[in-house]
């Protein structure tokens, strides 16, 4: 992007419309590539070359995602994903924060808790969901506890990593200045942690969506994976599609929010 | 008890993996500063020289001896000892503002004296020539000026010993003779007890009032040198003083005699 | 720092030990896990037409696509009544699970309302199991009841499933799989096994059910012996309510009243259900039918042996 912005400025004067090709260039023909293979759907639908009842045109998904924002099932159980994923979300990442800095720097915890820890962390979440229903029964706290445990991971094996890097220099600063040692970690440790931190709560962030969504397909009664099943069964491949749209947006606009925030909050982020 | 600082007959040993006896860092060292001393610890590169001035601060044991602050034992950091390290960009909280960093030292003091505090910070700031930059981040500053914020934060630490761990390596020439001179302008002005740890002859002879010279491992102390300048002392008159270049002369010479193949160039 | 770990701990804590939903009315609720297919469909009846409420009844009904949370939901505790199949009842029982069967759900009980075909592309040639061998079919679960009727309908017809691969697609994809070629044949049940044959090239060879055991009940409602022996007059109720829906329902069978309701907690299109022969729903479990049931499954190894069906169907549900 850098090197396109160089370029315009080398140009002399482009006129306005040449500089808003320029401009879009790049760009352009991403948008064009996504409206031909659109076009393609539309077409292959229509016409029948695709025969299934799964692949309705794409101007029937978009009628279907534009006539749900007048009110519909989808937003409502949009909300109640996203309600769920946010709560483990936050269980998860506090978590992970805390152990990972805590085992980070601490070799008792670390002798206790690495083990199990690392001994967990390979099992897929999803494969986790049908036998925890015994335990956990099928509504919120099975799926709030599946994505926590999903969050908590990338949280906290990137704060983990992110602890035993911070530079002795500055545990050592504080010291001489003879700060305590939970003081040093919070107000040490912890923020000269969070730019690894913060690429973990990135990570996390994807997956507590996925995990919400995979744990309502599976012990569902609500949220937009329970729908998209609901809708494959009702033969409403249209509304399905539409519920994947809304959730790709969701996706996008998370991360985006999330780059926003981290330069905004976590400006030193690659810096030193 | 004069001295205000004292290492006495310290020996630090690092334990070595797969060695009985370990790494002898140095052996039975003596020495001590005086209240409103300049002490300068000289040495080729690698000598142990920071250990030295880690376990003045308390961050270290030594494996043998003592070290002494007013008398009493050092185990922990001790109040009113404050470290200048070497790597100043690394010492620097980068999420924190320049008068965030000066004012870390303060944070256990009362809400209520914060905004008192607050003014103190500012005032160190523009002492060491950083007035305006309150509120630029560590890593927006070049490194004379890190390593100048990290000189106002120890003043607001109102130390009485201030360890100089080599802190004007990483800068540039001028910028380490501008540095030099604050610190001892703060120097005179505070009268804390400096003891800096540096392999630069010139700079040990142009700051301190004494210079202790270490030598051969393992290390142990070769002399002690009384530098007798004249202060305030002067970035040019100090450095083309005869007396000044006698005692390069000297330290140079004692500094190079430990390597045979340098006394065989010269 | 150790104040966010406490603070991380409460809630988590709260999650875990909120009770699962608070009870308003004087109403008993009940909570009931059903697949959002047909075969429900006198349940909601029951509902809507307040029969339950009028026994003191309050029916929560929490749907599981698919239906794989009914079992270990009922054994966890979040349901008190599960809708499943007539397999999964026999091997959660085999298994030790406190399983019993309290009322019926569906039964094959004609030819001409059998809406659960193996379907082949029409030009494979596929006719019979024989023709099976070395080739693929589709089931929604591999050890269950569709998977169970397929190995029984391929032995039947001269093939050795053995011989045969037993793939696992969920319904709705089951189309697409057999147009694309990536199987063979399928085992699917209604609405998809409709909808999929509205555009040429799919045909039906077989109705596994009629074929191999006409009148077998393949759903069930289940509870736990637990419950059973600590509210047996709830779930006489429950019982009680449910009759009246399949009486209702067997009177008013492809009514627009029924079809609406139906299309209501499917979301499927009513025009779509019209187009299904709806199959008198049982008002009593059929035990010899089970048992024929539980010696296919020993048959096809699912159970080492046979098991009490006393013990299992409450006689509640005859």
């Amino acid at each position: 992007m850098s090197v396109v912005g160089t370029l315009e400025g080398a140009s002399s004067k482009p006129s306005a419309a040449g500089s808003i090709r320029r401009r879009l260039g790049p760009r352009l023909y991403g948008v064009l590539l996504i409206a031909a293979i659109l076009l393609f759907w539309e077409v292959s639908s229509r016409l029948g070359w695709i025969v299934s009842a799964y692949w309705p045109p794409v101007t029937k998904i978009l009628w279907a995602a534009i006539s749900q924002l007048g009110g519909g099932d989808i937003l409502v159980s949009l909300a109640a994903t996203l309600r769920r994923a946010l709560t483990g979300y936050a269980i998860g990442s506090v978590l992970g924060i805390a152990l990972g800095i805590l085992l980070g720097k601490s070799k008792v915890l670390r002798i206790a808790l690495l083990p199990l820890i690392e001994i967990v962390r390979p099992i897929p979440t999803p494969a986790v969901i049908p036998p925890l229903i015994l335990f956990l029964g099928v509504d919120d706290a099975l799926k709030i506890f599946a994505i926590s445990l999903a969050t908590f991971f990338p949280v906290f094996t990137n704060t983990f990593a992110g602890v035993a890097t911070v530079d002795d220099t500055l545990i050592q600063t504080a010291r001489t200045f003879r700060t305590s040692w939970a003081r040093t970690l919070l107000r040490v440790v912890l923020p000269a942690t969070l730019p690894a931190i913060a690429a973990g709560l990135r990570t996390a962030t994807s997956l507590a969506l996925v995990v919400a969504v995979v744990s309502e397909m599976v012990a569902g009664s609500s949220g937009i994976g329970y729908y998209l099943v609901e809708m494959q069964y009702a033969l409403r491949p249209d509304l399905m599609y539409a519920a994947v749209m809304y959730l790709a947006i969701t996706g996008y606009a998370v991360n985006r929010l999330f780059l926003v925030l981290e330069a905004r909050l976590i400006p030193w982020m690659g810096k030193t | 008890m004069s001295e205000r600082l004292g290492f006495d007959h310290v020996t630090k040993i690092f334990e070595a993996p797969g060695s009985d006896t370990g790494f002898v860092a140095f052996d039975d060292i003596t020495l001590e500063a005086s209240p409103s001393e300049f002490l300068a610890i000289v040495g080729p590169s690698g000598c142990g020289k920071s250990t030295l001035l880690k376990m003045a601060a308390g961050l270290m044991p030594p494996t043998r001896g003592r070290v002494l602050l007013d008398g009493k034992p050092v185990f922990d950091p001790p109040p009113g000892v404050v470290y200048l390290f070497q790597q100043y960009a690394k010492s620097l909280f980068a999420w924190r503002t320049v008068i965030d960093n000066v004012m870390f030292p303060l944070e256990a003091a009362p809400r209520s004296q914060r905004n008192e505090l607050r003014e103190k910070c500012r005032d160190y700031l523009k002492q060491v020539g950083l007035s305006g930059f309150e509120d630029s981040y560590p890593w927006q500053l070049s490194g004379g000026m890190q390593q100048r914020v990290a000189i106002a934060r120890a003043l607001a630490a109102d130390p009485q010993v201030l360890l100089l761990d080599e802190p004007f390596s990483a800068v540039d020439a001028l910028t380490r003779m501008e540095l030099q001179s604050l610190v001892l302008q703060l120097w005179e002005r505070r009268k804390f007890t400096a003891i800096l740890v540096t392999h630069d002859v010139e700079e040990a002879i142009f700051l301190a009032d004494r210079v202790a010279v270490l030598g051969a491992k393992p290390t142990a102390l070769k002399e002690i040198i009384d530098v007798g300048l004249p202060r305030p002392r002067d970035q040019l008159t100090t450095r083309e003083d005869p007396r000044f270049l006698k005692l390069r002369h000297h330290l140079t010479s004692l500094l190079l005699a430990r390597n045979p193949a340098h006394v065989a160039a010269v | 720092m150790r104040k966010a770990f406490m603070i991380g701990l409460a809630v988590l804590g709260f999650f875990v030990l909120s009770p699962q939903r608070a009870t308003a009315a004087d109403l008993e609720k009940l909570r009931v896990s059903i697949i959002p297919i047909n075969d429900v469909a006198p349940l909601f009846v029951a509902i809507q037409n307040g029969y339950f409420r009028d026994l003191g009844l309050e029916i929560d009904t929490t749907p599981s696509a698919g239906g794989a949370a009914g079992i270990p939901g009922l054994i966890g505790g979040s349901f008190d009544i599960v809708y499943g199949n007539v397999v999964s009842v026999l091997l959660a029982s085999q298994q030790g699970l406190d399983v019993k069967v309290i009322a019926p759900g569906t039964k094959v009980s004609a030819r001409d309302t059998d809406t659960t075909p193996i379907l082949v592309r029409s030009d494979s040639g596929i006719k019979n199991g024989k023709d099976l061998e070395g080739k693929s079919i589709s089931v929604n679960t591999r050890n269950n009841v569709i998977w169970l009727y397929a190995r029984a309908w391929i032995k039947a017809t001269g093939g050795d499933p053995d011989k045969v691969t037993f793939k696992e697609i969920p319904f709705p994809q089951v189309e697409d799989a057999l147009r694309q070629g990536r199987v063979d044949a399928s085992f699917l049940v209604a609405p998809f096994s409709i909808v999929s044959r509205q555009k040429p090239g799919l045909t039906a060879i077989a109705n596994p059910y009629s074929d191999i055991q006409l009148g077998v009940d393949v759903g069930q409602y289940i509870t736990t012996g637990k419950l059973l022996s600590a509210k047996p007059e709830t779930i006489k109720k429950f019982v009680a309510g449910l009759r009246k829906g399949v009486e209702w329902f067997n009177a008013n069978p492809s009514s627009d009243a029924l079809l609406t309701m139906i299309s209501g907690y499917t979301k499927t299109d009513a025009s779509i259900l019209k187009s299904i022969a709806l199959p008198a729903m049982p008002l009593h479990t059929d035990l010899p039918q089970v048992k024929k049931t539980m010696e296919l499954m020993i048959e096809n190894k699912l159970l080492p042996g046979p098991l009490d069906l006393s013990k299992i169907i409450d006689p509640i549900a005859l």
